[in-house]
């Protein structure tokens, strides 16, 4: 450059090092933006298991799951940010005894006919360094909105061996009380303490520069 | 007097007996309510999971002389995930085999108590044809009656981790199915009157 310029015009000289500041300036924003873009991932519902365990009579731990989920979270661990909307079919609930599913499905229990949504919108994401280890955030139930604050136990992120498409996979887990969403039946025979398990796999959805590529 | 004697010596025998007799109590188990469940690495980062509607058998427990045997008899084509596509995938060779294996079974070896509580039970689980050890740990081994038909029962929960391919059910190790399964029973038992 310094050798070039000696026998250049200012003007040409001046045109030049404008150019190429745009061009760093770009390079410069195109890297930052590539590094802190967050992440954006969909729930596989095939590999996401939304599951409920609860004490029966008091004698055993009974457990079910939702067949039906869907979502998206976004993450951006280098501003300890994101999001996660994590929706449940209620109506697709199963316990592996459809008496039981019916119950579950009634006005007592779920109240699907009212309510065929469970919704978890997250509030705030935790990190540990660039870890994420929470989300707080409110869930919906039955139409009542509480906040709960969710435990990340496990978070792998990789390529698929298959596939080689990007993804995630979390163990997550809290507890709540059904009576605090107005799921008041049968508290003597049905626990009111309800685990929470979600075993979540995601997969990333390409961001618009992506998309192009190979 | 000796006759006396010697028939309160039967009389106080034939009650040692019946007393130990009556210590051995045989309970029915639940099928709704004791649906082994199980859990199995895929690819890498997910899990999946899934479980049998039908297990029934029986419990025999003496919790005096720490002793009890029970014998559980798995419908294979009960198996359900959370999905039809791998119901249908686990019911072929490649896993359970349902066609030829409709069951398997666990028939324990010994009981392991705390105090009058059950902690643990080895036995053997016969799967695909074959027969190997299997050590479950029980926790929460608890006793009342049922708060509506009145009936005695008794709860408790069994966990184990198992390696598949002892059994012979290799496909997909180790990438796309882990050969370790954990499995989680769930058990509440009537007890026999």
């Amino acid at each position: 450059m310094k050798s070039r310029s000696r026998s250049r015009s200012r003007r040409t000289r001046s045109s030049r090092s404008f150019i190429a500041g745009v061009v760093a300036l770009l390079a410069l924003g195109a890297a930052a933006a590539a590094a802190a873009a967050p992440a954006v991932y969909r729930i596989e519902p095939e590999f996401t298991y939304a599951e409920f365990a609860v004490s029966h009579i008091g004698l055993s731990r009974q457990r079910g799951h939702f067949g039906r989920t869907q979502g998206t979270i976004v993450l951006d661990p280098e501003r300890y940010s994101g999001s996660i909307d994590f929706v449940v079919d209620a109506t697709s609930v199963d316990t592996g005894w459809n008496m039981r599913d019916e119950f579950l499905r009634s006005e007592a229990m779920f109240d699907t006919a009212h309510y065929p949504v469970i919704r978890f919108r997250s509030t705030q994401l935790v990190f540990d360094r660039q870890r994420l280890i929470g989300v707080a955030g409110d869930l919906t139930l039955r139409n009542v909105t509480r906040p709960v604050a969710l435990k990340v136990e496990r978070l792998e992120c990789g390529k698929e061996p298959d596939s080689g498409r990007d993804g995630c996979g979390a163990s997550v887990g809290t507890s709540i009380k059904r009576s605090d969403f107005g799921m008041n039946y049968a508290l003597t025979l049905i626990g009111d303490d309800i685990d929470l398990s979600f075993e979540v796999t995601a997969f990333r959805v390409p961001s618009q520069g992506e998309a192009g590529r190979p | 007097m000796t006759r006396q004697l010697a028939a309160a010596t039967v009389a106080l025998a034939l009650a040692i007996i019946a007393g130990g007799a009556a210590a051995e109590e045989t309970y029915t188990i639940d099928p709704v309510h004791s649906q082994p469940s199980f859990e199995v690495r895929h690819m890498g980062f997910s899990s999946q999971r899934g479980s049998f509607g039908k297990a029934t058998g029986k419990v025999i427990l003496d919790r005096a002389a720490k002793k009890g045997s029970v014998d559980v008899t798995i419908d294979t084509t009960s198996i359900k995930t959370i999905d039809p596509r791998l119901d249908t995938h686990a019911k072929s060779e490649d896993f359970f085999n349902v066609a030829k294996y409709p069951t398997m079974t666990f028939k324990s070896t010994s009981f392991t108590f705390d105090g009058d509580r059950v902690v643990g039970i080895d036995g053997e689980l016969t799967l695909l044809g074959v027969t190997k050890p299997v050590a479950l740990k029980v926790s929460n081994d608890i006793c009342g009656e049922h708060p509506i038909n009145k009936r005695p029962m008794c709860g408790a929960e069994a966990v184990t981790t198992i390696k598949r391919s002892e059994w012979g059910m290799k496909y997909g190790i180790p990438r796309a199915v882990s050969d370790e399964v954990k499995i989680t029973i769930p058990i509440e038992a009537y007890k026999e009157q």
